[in-house]
């Protein structure tokens, strides 16, 4: 292939690259700039792309209700709470999978775990909600939630766990017994700070999850346990949507989430292939 | 058919760190129909120069000729070189016919003469029984001929082989270079085969390039190579067991020279040939190569002799590895199988003066 | 101080991989277990250091039988072919390791791995993780890991064959020499015949399931048990010539099959051969056991007295190729229709289509039955 060949497969790629950035970053933009309109502006037909007058007091507005904080610390409980247990039980069920579930029996034992999140949502919305309504906490409670996500996420930490326990040889786990550790002790030794990258990442994919989800924390919570994307509806006045305050609380939200892939994205890359074997 | 001259070739790789010489001023001739092997160690610039010499590398400064026509800037389609690979690369999918035949299918010829230019290739690699096979059916020595003969349909000008035989075992190295050694001479084409292995680059080509630090150490033939080495390098690179070195003080007597190792309480004669040379470098100490192969247990007439302790007998079968040690020297030298004695015993070894190697000890450079 | 035993070690189903196996090493022998890859060599390790469930058999080491034990209460150690380095540690944690698992005091860990690090020549390595340091340290430091625990028996897989040569002359003579390898009992696992025989206080030849032979280094090479051994000891490979035996006592010959070419059976070999008369063998000559003589030599014999040469039997051969290969030349000719490999001075000089004699020291060959491949004359 030639020179000018290559250079043109190169500005067409770019072009590409950019119409798609374009897509992606517009709304994020818009978000910004809606979160920093007075109202007056907000509602017009013919949309500002600028602001025409700067209200960053939108954003000491939106805690002005107390339900705002309280809605993001629940969500952080919520999400947290279960991306611990997830994790937890995900690498334990993984790891069965991967050292004594090889074979015909394990291949479908876990791609029945894994099909428990191909399930439509809407589905079991209305079981789950008498499920954890018979429960002596009831619905409306952190623990319902957190038990909840569990149906989504666990599925996902176990596949993925049972992927990245496959990846690591076996006969490094050999090594440590025949250097004197017993399975549980070469497991925390060997085994699992070769698989941390990976369960850093399946943390980042749980908690996202949990932190999100609005279907069912509409359902099942409200009062008691108050989820911030259950909380952002609440910005109305009368029957108008006070949509500066909602993208100021959006923006907000988003601040957790970011800062988390900000701190954790050099352990997820770091990859799982530090040369294991010979080379 | 065609002569490859590299003429003050360089490599020059741009790096985080700077820029790094992996080929620094190489000139090479290779002759029409002649084999060469380009020898060094992993990291010495054999497989950039190669590499340059197919048209898979920009050549950072010199010229490449294939008889005396320029081909820096051709690629390796038009300078009509044929490459067989360490990996065997065959198409699993296909039949061997089918991979032999590709190269000229690609080419647009028709099947009728693909099918006579199979069958005349399948004949000299001795493979014509297996052309209804698939790779994954044949053995390591099978598949490596096969891709030699992919290589060789072509009717290449410069045929080129990359660390062909690293994955065969033992056994099957032995016959492949047998196998080698008759297609080239059945086939007259300029060979170049790229090896880390000295003692297959010594025994398939005519003469031999070794490499090391991105530079050419020496160009010669095997027989130049193991007796006369340009430096300590070579000397330690060629030939297995790797020849033993010793630091030794230089005394000239009349004729002779007497080395004495510095940790040894061993003395080497040389001949009258390197006497001349160490006194004409004024050499006040040297370091000593003798061969494994130069220590003998058999006296012949106008030998001189050492005698050490055996720290190590490895019996091989058709030889005896001794290793001994005179003070605090260590060297080793092959004997017969015969030779049963053990750790402990003190044995004479006798050596012909002139095989004992002198290089200069800062320089390393081959003295005489 | 250990001495291994085992006994009837079988694995396997359909297939046997390990029939029967039983051997003894003694405290502080180096065992060398050689074969041909695939063929279960790494696999009756694995059942030694317990990472293999036994289908029948038992592992005894000093008289304890540690069939049952799982591989953390064994007290034995092993270098994997992969070197199973853990790449998350530096060399020292990697070679600390064993002595962490049985809770060592820091300071004494500090001062073992420091010497054998020095004992192996990777002291300056200890900060390094494994992907930062060459094979050969990688290696080194596999090993270092098992050196360190002073385990009763120790298993060594491979451990040289990914290295070059010059590194592999360097380690193989640190191995004769480590003395902590040479106080246990060491099985090591190779399928490089040179490295078995140089390395092996005993060698056992592994073949199809089972073992072929069991012996020293000499007695493998010089006295084959049976073909399969003579075949993959020794390079250039053993010189197989399908015969039929015909005419007896002081006249018993070997007649090439198909081929104008007969050989005289040395009296040491008739006892034994002349019970299997007529039936078809596998005559077997090592390349160094057919000489290259002087032009000037009769076709009767050797001239002269005296000399190594003397009173062979003589062949003509035709010169097809001659290699010279560092220490050796191999001389391939054509004699009455077989094909011979000859070893020579790596300084002789032949040109193809030249007739040459050669020698042969037949008191040096031997015979095999075509069906079993058993040594006829043991």
């Amino acid at each position: 292939m030639g020179e000018t060949n290559f250079r043109v497969v190169r500005i067409v790629l770019l072009a590409f690259l950019a119409v798609w950035l374009l897509f992606t970053l517009f709304p994020l933009y818009f978000m910004l700039v809606t979160s920093l309109k007075p109202v007056e502006e907000i509602n017009r037909m013919v949309p500002t792309f600028w602001p025409e007058s700067f209200r960053p007091g939108n954003y000491a507005g939106i805690f002005a209700d107390p339900g705002s904080l309280k809605s993001l610390i629940d969500s952080l409980i919520v999400s947290f709470s279960n991306t611990a247990l997830s994790l937890f039980l995900g690498t334990l069920a993984g790891y069965a999978l991967a050292r004594w579930m090889r074979g015909a029996v394990g291949e479908n034992l876990a791609f029945f775990i894994l099909s428990n999140r191909m399930f439509p949502p809407v589905a079991i919305l209305i079981p789950m909600f008498f499920l954890f309504d018979a429960t002596p906490w009831g619905t409306d409670s952190y623990i319902s939630l957190i038990l909840l996500y569990l149906v989504f996420n666990m599925p996902l930490a176990t596949w993925l766990m049972m992927v990245f326990f496959r990846d690591t040889p076996r006969e490094l786990e050999e090594a440590a017994y025949l250097d004197g550790y017993t399975p549980l002790r070469a497991f925390f030794k060997v085994t699992l700070p070769l698989v941390l990258p990976g369960m850093i990442s399946v943390a980042m994919l749980c908690w996202i999850f949990a932190w999100n989800e609005y279907l069912f924390a509409n359902l099942l919570t409200g009062s008691n346990v108050k989820t911030f994307p259950v909380h952002i509806p609440t910005f109305t006045l009368g029957s108008q949507t006070l949509w500066n305050l909602v993208m100021a609380f959006s923006l907000v939200a988003m601040i957790p989430p970011v800062t988390l892939f900000i701190i954790l994205r050099r352990y997820m890359v770091r990859g799982l292939s530090l040369g294991v074997v010979k080379g | 058919m065609a002569t490859v001259t590299l003429d003050g070739v360089n490599k020059i790789y741009a790096s985080k760190r700077g820029p790094v010489h992996a080929v620094q001023d190489l000139n090479i001739e290779i002759g029409d129909g002649e084999f060469v092997a380009l020898l060094g160690p992993s990291g010495c610039g054999k497989t950039s120069s190669l590499r340059m010499i197919v048209g898979l590398e920009d050549i950072s400064s010199g010229e490449i000729r294939f008889d005396g026509r320029v081909v820096n800037a051709l690629s390796p389609e038009q300078r009509n070189v044929a490459m067989a690979f360490e990996t065997y690369a065959l198409y699993p999918t296909f039949t061997i016919a089918e991979n032999l035949g590709f190269p000229l299918e690609v080419r647009g010829v028709d099947k009728a003469s693909r099918e006579r230019e199979v069958h005349r290739i399948a004949t000299l690699l001795q493979i014509e029984h297996l052309l209804e096979s698939r790779p994954t059916n044949l053995s390591g020595g099978q598949q490596q001929r096969v891709s030699l003969g992919r290589a060789l349909i072509r009717d290449p000008a410069v045929f080129i082989l990359d660390e062909v035989m690293s994955h065969l075992d033992a056994h099957l190295k032995f016959q492949m270079m047998f196998e080698l050694k008759r297609i080239h001479q059945s086939l007259g084409k300029t060979m170049v085969y790229v090896t880390h292995d000295q003692m297959e680059a010594l025994a398939l080509a005519d003469r031999v390039a070794v490499m090391s630090n991105a530079r050419l150490q020496q160009f010669a033939t095997r027989n130049e190579l193991y007796h006369r080495p340009a430096n300590k390098f070579v000397a330690d690179f060629i030939g297995e067991p790797p020849t033993n070195f010793l630091e030794a003080t230089v005394t000239v007597e009349g004729d002779g020279v007497t080395l004495t190792p510095r940790a040894g309480e061993l003395g080497f004669h040389t001949d009258a040939r390197r006497a001349h040379a160490a006194r004409s470098a004024g050499l006040k100490s040297a370091i000593i190569g003798v061969r494994p192969q130069s220590l003998s247990v058999d006296p012949q007439p106008g030998m001189g002799s050492i005698t050490a302790e055996i720290v190590l007998n490895e019996y091989l079968g058709e030889m005896t590895i001794l290793t001994l040690r005179s003070g605090a020297e260590e060297f080793r030298a092959l004997v017969p199988p015969t030779v049963d004695a053990g750790r402990g015993a003190s044995v004479t070894l006798y050596y012909r003066p002139e095989d004992v190697m002198l290089f200069h000890p800062e320089t390393e450079a081959f003295v005489g | 101080m250990a001495r291994l035993e085992l006994q009837g070690i079988c694995k396997g189903f359909d297939e046997p991989v390990l029939d029967r196996i039983t051997l003894t090493v003694e405290e502080g022998q180096f065992f060398v277990l050689v074969g041909p890859s695939g063929i279960g060599k790494t696999t009756l390790l694995r059942c030694v250091a317990g990472l293999e469930r036994l289908d029948a058999g038992r592992v005894l080491v000093d008289d304890r039988d540690i069939t049952d034990l799982k591989p953390y209460h064994r007290n034995v150690a092993m270098t994997f072919e992969s070197y199973a380095l853990y790449p998350h540690l530096t060399v020292f944690e990697n070679i600390a390791s064993p002595l962490k698992a049985r809770r060592t005091d820091p300071a004494e860990i500090k001062r073992r791995v420091g010497s054998v690090a020095e004992l192996l020549r990777i002291d300056h390595l200890l900060d390094r993780r494994p992907h930062e340091v060459s094979g050969g340290q990688k290696q080194r430091t596999a090993l270092g890991r098992t050196l360190v625990a002073r385990p009763d028996v120790f298993l060594l897989d491979e451990p040289i064959s990914h290295l070059d040569a010059k590194i592999r002359h360097e380690l193989r003579r640190q191995f004769h020499q480590l003395e902590d390898l040479r106080r246990v009992a060491t099985v090591y696992v190779t399928h490089d015949y040179a490295e078995a025989l140089s390395l092996g206080d005993r060698i056992a030849v592994m073949g199809h399931g089972g073992l072929e032979q069991v012996g020293t280094a000499r007695e493998l090479f010089e006295q084959p048990a049976t073909l399969f051994v003579a075949r993959h000891l020794g390079q250039p490979s053993i010189n197989e010539i399908a015969c039929a035996l015909e005419g007896d006592g002081d006249g018993l010959m070997a007649r090439a099959r198909g081929a104008d070419l007969r050989v005289p059976v040395a009296p040491r070999h008739r006892q034994g051969l002349a019970a299997v008369n007529g039936t078809p063998v596998t005559l077997g000559i090592r390349p160094q056991h057919l000489r290259v003589l002087p032009p000037d030599t009769t076709p009767d014999g050797v001239p002269g007295e005296g000399g190594a040469d003397a009173g062979l039997p003589v062949i003509e051969a035709r010169v097809e190729i001659f290699e010279a290969l560092g220490a050796i030349g191999v001389l391939l000719a054509e004699a009455g229709g077989v094909s011979l490999t000859a070893l020579t001075s790596p300084d002789a000089h032949f040109e193809p289509g030249q007739p040459v004699r050669l020698g042969m020291e037949t008191g040096a060959f031997h015979y095999f039955s075509r069906e079993t491949g058993q040594n006829l004359h043991l």
